[in-house]
């Protein structure tokens, strides 16, 4: 693939300097010599094998010769350009005539002779010779020119295709003041060398051909000693266009990965957060793309059969996409619906990873609340009690920045502005109950604002609300539960804690510098990093901590005194809803007779009921299932295969059976008595 | 005001009074307290009532019920509007009220025994737990009503108080029967009903009692037979024990037993706790209540 990129790119960032190869393809065909015809199939043997490293190699090679041999004689250059020539018709010969055959030829056999490798380098060395010796002759250019037309003469009738011309003439800019004998002459040919091995790649599309084509031009030039200062410009342009290439081709290929990774369809999660330089490749592949589709419209191109993930290949492909991505989406979104798990189908939602797709171009929303969508969408801000606190600092900011439109009540103009905005929020994540109660707490007291009310004092109050809300339902409660549970454990206590809460956290950590003595495990699952984070945060206050995965808490869990849990929600008939597992590490501790505490805000009880896991959830990123390290997991190619789902679930419903207490910040509650806060709350708060 | 003094009348009025249990002779206290120690503001008042609870708590006597029962007390007779009026008719409110809250609690045991009464039927067999003011009363009514049943009463060592809890039945007519502590898995098969009382009724809806009723509990909850806890409102605490361990020192041993320094574990606990899912229903004063409601009335009295 790569080698195929970079012969293109050759073709596409042709030096400035490239003439018209077409002046020396109007002369008559001449046979071969039987020296050439030995030198072709040399060739042809020789090039079968050669491999893209060479080129790198050459590269390498080219610039030292060039700086370790700054003067070369001019008939050795010319020298330099016949053999390139002779190589290049046999190469394309080679890649004309038996292109299949040499690539079976390749396949099937690796060891293609070090034998005529050998005899090349004879040749070579006799030629090496042989330029000494010219270099001596001073008086034989005229000669050489005239050997050298003829050469070209000869290497023009081999060449059976002369359409690719018109090609090559449109795709490169002809600079007439290049054509200069006395100086430019060997420029002028370097570069029509390289203009028509990309002419050979175009057409063809041969990997191997082209490669052999280039490695055999690096090969040639790195060989001699003779390429030289005047073709000092030209090589090192190539070289640098080539090292650019190779960058360049290596950043197409995780394109083009991506790329049909995405073609496939599957969940739209796409990548957030691409870096601004895979963007940048994007693009440019995508021109490319466009470029190399444009040109392999114009002519027939034989594509290779074999080989079936070559650049070229994929180059029309992406241009296809590019084209019709009506019909990829349909079949897109028919493999979606049929990758959904059935029970699951009413939690599917299209999620955009970018939200900010979804934004109309008038909208007035706030840029706190988009940054805030952006965040919540990419898991940045996650937790309910960040969540919640993110959510009312961002209405803080759109309340003080609200413009009340003329002739509009606040309170009136206000909700609508929140409802749109919240439209948008729920559409980058569906909210939590904190979040939910926030949004009532927020909107009762906008309501509870008089009809001419000032619009000045009603965000003041507003504004203040929000900050105590803050300040009492989460700090406060916090602290208040902190003790609470601290009351509960004692010196050389185990205490067990699944995943990560900001409420457990700061439980713990006060409770170790309050001087209690005990120690902590933290149950966690391959697919979250939540669990890794609360260890990171815990070691990082001192306490002695220990991480289980989830498949160990049952024997565990015979060394634990206390289990506590946090809470995303607690739901009336005393179920609560957390991340994924916490049922299950209930169910273990309950086996066990272990006690099962659940520390919550009063601000996350919510008054739904249900009962199991499938009724409200939500579907998270199935590629989180998957074992990133491994690279032969069964499941990475999950999209291709219509029969498999990866379902990826973020809460889960534990039983009030499970569950022995219930810390808020009113009181250690039995799980039956959600309801009783219910009312307390009703009566104490108005929400 | 000495706490030797609060001491003496507390004893003073367990001993005279037979028929009184701890927490209704240490409300009596308090409310002679604030009769007799004349202070100046409603901040002395409090300390003082505070000081008087602690000296109760000293007393060798089971603590569970005086502490929620005075904590209660206090929160009662302060829960009127004392703000306006001068100090003296603040007191005069608060023993109003202290006598008003007091007469609710002798009336308690009455009612619960009334509630239970409908579940006592002809032929039934009642196994009970150690001396249970309450349930005597209920049972006394239950002969009142001229109904037939049969008692099992455990031994309840070491203080064998379920001989004495015996005799009074015996004494009133019931057929009793005294079985060991150890006996009640044998005899669970043949009663019908377990019915017990309560030295304190925690957050959870668990019930603190004498020890051995969790053995009870489970022995009732495996052969599948009904407990009913009979109990007066006024027993109701904020803890929320999570296992036998969690419960405080002060309910599981003797003020005596903590003072002299002994080795804790060695010594024999006075009271167990009896998790809510041992427990089928509730009879109290406030009316007949599942173990998850008791945390609701709790909440109504507190908060």
């Amino acid at each position: 693939m790569k080698y195929l990129i970079l012969i293109s790119f050759i073709a596409f960032q042709g030096t400035e300097k490239m003439v018209d190869a077409e002046n020396y393809l109007v002369q008559p065909e001449k046979p071969f010599t039987a020296t050439q015809r030995r030198r072709i199939r040399r060739n042809r043997l020789r090039f079968a094998k050669t491999d893209c490293v060479d080129i790198l190699c050459t590269i390498n090679k080219i610039q030292n010769k060039t700086k370790n041999n700054p003067e070369q004689g001019h008939i050795a250059v010319i020298e330099n350009n016949k053999q390139e020539y002779k190589v290049e018709d046999a190469l394309r010969s080679v890649v004309i005539k038996d292109f299949d055959e040499s690539i079976l030829q390749k396949m099937s056999s690796n060891e293609i002779p070090p034998k005529s490798r050998d005899e090349i380098k004879a040749a070579r060395q006799a030629k090496k010779a042989a330029k000494l010796k010219v270099n001596n002759k001073t008086t034989e250019n005229p000669q050489l020119t005239k050997e050298i037309e003829n050469l070209n003469e000869n290497n023009i009738n081999s060449k059976p295709k002369v359409e690719s011309t018109d090609e090559v003439d449109k795709s490169v800019v002809i600079n007439p003041n290049a054509v200069d004998i006395s100086t430019s002459r060997e420029q002028i040919k370097a570069d029509r060398a390289a203009k028509k091995s990309a002419k050979q790649l175009k057409k063809k599309g041969a990997a191997d051909g082209e490669s052999n084509v280039q490695s055999s031009v690096k090969k040639e030039l790195k060989e001699d000693d003779s390429v030289k200062q005047n073709e000092d410009m030209t090589v090192k342009d190539v070289v640098e266009t080539l090292k650019n290439i190779v960058s360049v081709a290596k950043e197409v290929n995780e394109i083009t990965t991506k790329v049909s990774a995405l073609d496939l369809g599957g969940k739209k999660q796409e990548e957030t957060g691409k870096s601004k330089a895979e963007l940048r490749a994007e693009r440019r592949a995508k021109q490319e793309a466009q470029r190399a589709a444009k040109q392999a419209a114009e002519q027939k191109v034989v594509k290779p059969k074999l080989e079936a993930p070559t650049v070229n290949v994929d180059v029309p492909k992406k241009e296809e996409k590019v084209i019709k991505s009506k019909t990829l989406e349909k079949s897109k979104t028919k493999l979606q619906l049929a990758q959904r798990f059935n029970w699951f189908q009413h939690l599917y939602t299209e999620f955009d990873k970018n939200p900010l797709k979804k934004i109309p171009i008038n909208s007035n929303l706030h840029p706190a609340i988009v940054k805030l969508g952006v965040q919540l969408s990419s898991r940045v801000v996650k937790g309910s009690n960040a969540r919640c606190i993110a959510l009312l600092d961002a209405l803080n900011k759109m309340v003080r920045d609200y413009v009340l439109p003329a002739k509009t009540e606040f309170s009136r103009g206000l909700e609508s502005h929140l409802a749109s905005s919240l439209e948008f929020l729920w559409t980058t994540r569906e909210p939590c109950a904190s979040q939910i109660n926030a949004v009532k707490f927020f909107r009762h007291h906008l309501a509870q604002l008089p009809n001419n009310v000032d619009e000045f004092d009603a965000k003041k109050t507003l504004q203040e609300e929000i900050d105590r809300y803050i300040r009492e339902q989460i700090e406060m409660a916090g602290e208040a539960i902190s003790i609470a549970v601290r009351n509960k454990i004692s010196n050389g206590d185990t205490i067990l804690t699944y995943g990560c809460s900001s409420l457990i956290e700061q439980i713990l950590c006060e409770a170790w510098e309050a001087g209690l003595q005990f120690r902590t495990l933290v149950v966690g699952s391959r697919v979250s990093p939540d669990a890794a984070e609360m260890l990171r945060r815990l070691c990082a206050r001192g306490l002695p901590c220990t991480y289980v995965d989830f498949t160990a808490v049952n024997y565990v869990m015979k060394t634990v005194s206390k289990v506590v849990l946090g809470a995303g929600a607690l739901l009336a008939n005393g179920a609560v809803v957390s991340a994924a597992g916490t049922a299950g590490v209930a169910l273990a501790a309950r086996a066990r007779n272990r006690p099962v505490l659940v520390a919550c805000h009063t601000h996350k009880f919510i008054d739904s009921l249900y009962t199991d896991a499938f009724m409200h959830n939500q579907i998270g990123d199935p590629d989180d299932l998957l074992e990133k390290s491994d690279d032969n997991s069964p499941l990475k190619d999950w999209r291709s295969n219509l029969n498999l789902t990866p379902l990826n679930l973020t809460y889960d419903v534990t039983p009030p059976c499970l569950i022995t207490a219930v810390v808020t910040e009113l009181a250690i509650l039995p799980c039956t008595s959600a309801p009783v806060v219910l009312r307390f709350k009703l009566s104490e708060y108005g929400v | 005001m000495k706490k030797e003094e609060v001491q003496a009348i507390f004893m003073k009025i367990l001993r005279e009074e037979e028929d009184v249990s701890a927490g209704v002779a240490a409300i009596k206290t308090l409310l002679t307290v604030i009769e007799n120690y004349k202070v100046s503001t409603v901040r002395e008042l409090d300390l003082n009532l505070q000081l008087a609870v602690d000296a109760m708590r000293h007393c060798d006597q089971p603590v569970t019920a005086i502490s929620s029962g005075c904590e209660l007390f206090m929160r009662f007779i302060t829960f009127a509007k004392l703000d306006t009026k001068s100090f003296e008719e603040c007191e005069k409110i608060m023993l109003q009220r202290g006598n008003i809250f007091l007469d609710k609690l002798l009336e308690a045991r009455g009612k619960v025994a009334k509630q239970a009464l409908s579940f006592i039927c002809d032929g039934c067999k009642i196994l009970t737990h150690s001396r249970s003011r309450v349930v005597l009363q209920a049972m006394i009514e239950a002969i009142k009503a001229n109904k037939r049943f049969e008692v099992f009463i455990t031994v309840s060592a070491p203080d064998n108080s379920g001989e004495v809890m015996h005799k009074q039945l015996v004494a009133a007519g019931v057929d009793a029967t005294l079985i060991l502590d150890s006996a009640v898995g044998y005899v669970m098969e043949q009663v019908d009903i377990v019915m017990i009382g309560a030295e304190g009724v925690t957050e959870s809806g668990g019930i603190i009692n004498k020890i051995g009723t969790y053995s009870l509990g489970i022995a009732a909850l495996e052969l599948k037979k009904p407990v009913y806890v009979l109990t007066e409102s006024f027993k109701f605490s904020r803890i929320y024990p999570l296992n036998q361990m969690d419960l405080p020192k002060e309910f599981k041993y003797l003020s005596n037993t903590l003072k002299s320094g002994k080795d804790l574990s060695k010594q024999h606990p006075l009271v167990d706790y009896t998790p809510p899912s041992y427990i089928t229903l509730l009879f109290t004063d406030l009316g007949i209540l599942t173990p998850s409601a008791v945390s609701d009335e709790l909440i109504k009295l507190y908060l």
